[in-house]
């Protein structure tokens, strides 16, 4: 399937953008637990610490392209992981 | 730029880490290209919501040892720097980190903390953007001082950094966090560094922390029950320098 395909929407807010903010503290936490712990890492110091990838990878010590590989890679597990249990728990 | 060159990019992107150049055919892209501008409005809901929701990490053993390390060569460094202390209590963010990461859990920041760094960084810009950036200008800390007294219910104290290249340059009204707060103006050379100060609504002080949005890096400590935050465009050891510089009063 092309990227061209996948859109169905071409005006409002995106379903599944909408879905995804309203992701809460446990099911947040553990989706981050599914993560392998290098793909946790990395997207915890950018969207927490608000670290660069260059710093990021300063203290990783891996070349900025594996933080951007890696930073990718996690957030699309997190997301496939989410968007199905969004509003399915109890919990608040 | 297609729809092929753009989404390796993507993440990089909403991260805003790309070049000028690469960012403009991003955006140029994105607005005649559906697919991929849902799939960037997915990504930034993803990172609202893990800014917004997660609240607990245990890192590995490995990035503990590593950050142990950062730390100290944080401290091997800044130790020869002009003007530090020795027993000061003040620890650059990194090393705050890894105080936290050995004791073997990281707490991360409570979301309302994410809001208020946003409202900082905001703020700090929107000054930028006017014909002043001090409702009093003054370089005299005498007429800055008591020019906020019967505007704010806390009593602002001043610093002159003149004599360290950091010269007062006036003084603002903001309001942070839900209350009225002090926006005190320097310069350094070209830059302009505003260092916001409200009450933090708890006595004592905390350690002093770094974080960066949009190319702007902002420091923020709390001492004697105010909460203190120097943001810039600066240089973060330059802004550290400042930092030093107040907390030294």
């Amino acid at each position: 399937m092309r990227p061209e395909d996948t859109a169905p929407f071409s005006s409002g807010e995106d379903p599944e953008a909408v879905l995804l903010r309203t992701a809460q503290g446990r099911l947040l936490n553990e989706g981050l637990l599914t993560l392998p712990v290098e793909y946790r890492e990395v997207l915890v110091l950018r969207e927490l610490e608000g670290l660069s990838y260059k710093e990021i990878a300063d203290i990783a010590h891996v070349p900025v392209g594996t933080v951007m590989s890696r930073l990718s890679r996690a957030r699309q597990q997190l997301k496939r992981w989410l968007v199905p249990r969004i509003g399915q728990s109890s919990e608040a | 730029m297609n729809c092929t060159q753009c989404r390796p990019l993507l993440n990089a992107h909403v991260d805003h880490e790309l070049d000028l150049r690469a960012s403009l055919e991003m955006e140029a892209h994105l607005a005649s290209c559906t697919a991929c501008a849902v799939e960037a409005e997915r990504l930034r809901a993803l990172k609202d919501a893990v800014r917004g929701g997660a609240t607990y990490f245990a890192p590995s053993q490995k990035m503990a040892d590593r950050l142990r390390r950062s730390l100290h060569r944080e401290r091997t460094r800044v130790s020869g720097r002009r003007g530090w202390r020795n027993g000061s209590a003040v620890l650059p963010a990194a090393a705050a980190l890894c105080l936290i990461v050995a004791v073997g859990a990281v707490v991360l920041r409570p979301p309302a903390f994410d809001r208020v760094a946003d409202e900082v960084v905001a703020a700090h810009v929107r000054s930028l953007m006017v014909d002043h950036v001090t409702d009093v200008l003054s370089s005299d800390r005498h007429t800055v001082k008591p020019w906020f007294q019967g505007k704010l219910n806390f009593s602002v104290k001043v610093t002159d950094g003149s004599s360290q290249g950091f010269p007062l340059i006036g003084g603002r009204l903001e309001y942070l966090a839900e209350q009225p707060a002090a926006a005190l103006v320097y310069r350094h050379g070209q830059h302009i560094i505003n260092l916001f100060v409200w009450p933090a609504g708890r006595p004592g002080d905390q350690g002093v922390g770094r974080l960066s949005r949009r190319g702007y890096t902002a420091y923020r400590w709390a001492h004697d029950g105010m909460n203190l935050w120097a943001v810039s465009d600066l240089n973060q050891s330059q802004l550290l320098d400042f930092v030093h510089l107040i907390q030294a009063e």
